[in-house]
């Protein structure tokens, strides 16, 4: 998360918005924020209707704290869609300890944006 | 230096470098986001320091014990967690080509954001499993 910043010309070059949704409180996402200079709209869903609404609430373990009381967690996923709402590139992690660096990210627009 | 002349001993203190230096560099990794989709290697490390931590629990004296308990810690708690990293998506995950959903959710600062607000210019969207 915190090396998405180093996209931050990419984003702003190409218009690109970004917004990141966790199963976090607004206030832990807060402090987050605060101590990554992260500059996106960041939402919380901690009832994962947004997670549901997009198909990827995890069906494998869940791993999380169990003193979250959340259900479950979202498959990391990173989605670039364009300015009319269609879904250009989606990559969803098969292992939430291997998700797509901000290199993948980069080629996305380089293929789908520029 | 008698307690390094126990083999036991050495066996901990040789357990416990093995477990802190291959944890060490998997976070590293981990924070890079570089980590190798095959982590087979990691496993065989964190496992045999856990095995040499239980033969100095046995065999050292309580210089190697002392070390051991962490490996062992170490070694049977990292496989763990990378046996609960598979993510199983359900059958309707979005698609390329879909047109995402609407959806409303507070931010950080509390206030409500209505996704029709990002129509207009494109969005990188990202979902990630809480905490920083």
């Amino acid at each position: 998360m915190r090396r998405w910043e180093e996209l931050r010309a990419e984003f702003d070059e190409r218009g690109v918005q970004v917004l990141t949704i966790s199963t976090d409180r607004p206030e832990e996402i807060r402090k987050g924020r605060g101590a990554h200079g992260l500059q996106a709209i960041m939402l919380s869903d901690r009832s994962l209707a947004v997670t549901d609404a997009f198909g990827l609430r995890n069906q494998g373990a869940h791993s999380g704290n169990p003193r979250d009381e959340i259900e479950a967690l979202p498959v990391p996923a990173s989605i670039l869609v364009d300015a009319d709402g269609k879904v250009l590139w989606i990559d969803a992690a098969a292992n939430y300890q291997r998700r797509s660096g901000p290199e993948a990210v980069l080629a996305a627009m380089r293929d789908h944006l520029d | 230096m008698n307690a390094l002349a126990n083999l036991g001993n050495r066996l901990g203190l040789a357990a416990i470098v093995l477990a802190v230096g291959s944890t060490v560099l998997w976070f590293r990794l981990a924070n890079t986001v570089d980590l190798p989709e095959n982590r087979t290697l990691f496993l065989v490390v964190w496992v045999g320091a856990a095995l040499l931590g239980i033969v100095a629990l046995v065999k050292g004296g309580w210089l190697g014990r002392i070390a051991a308990v962490p490996a062992i810690a170490l070694g049977l708690f990292l496989p763990f967690t990378v046996s609960i990293s598979e993510q199983v998506l359900p059958p309707d995950t979005i698609q390329v080509g879909d047109v995402i959903p609407t959806f409303s959710a507070p931010d950080d600062s509390g206030q409500v954001f209505d996704s029709t607000r990002l129509r207009g210019r494109p969005v990188l969207i990202k979902f990630f499993r809480a905490h920083w």
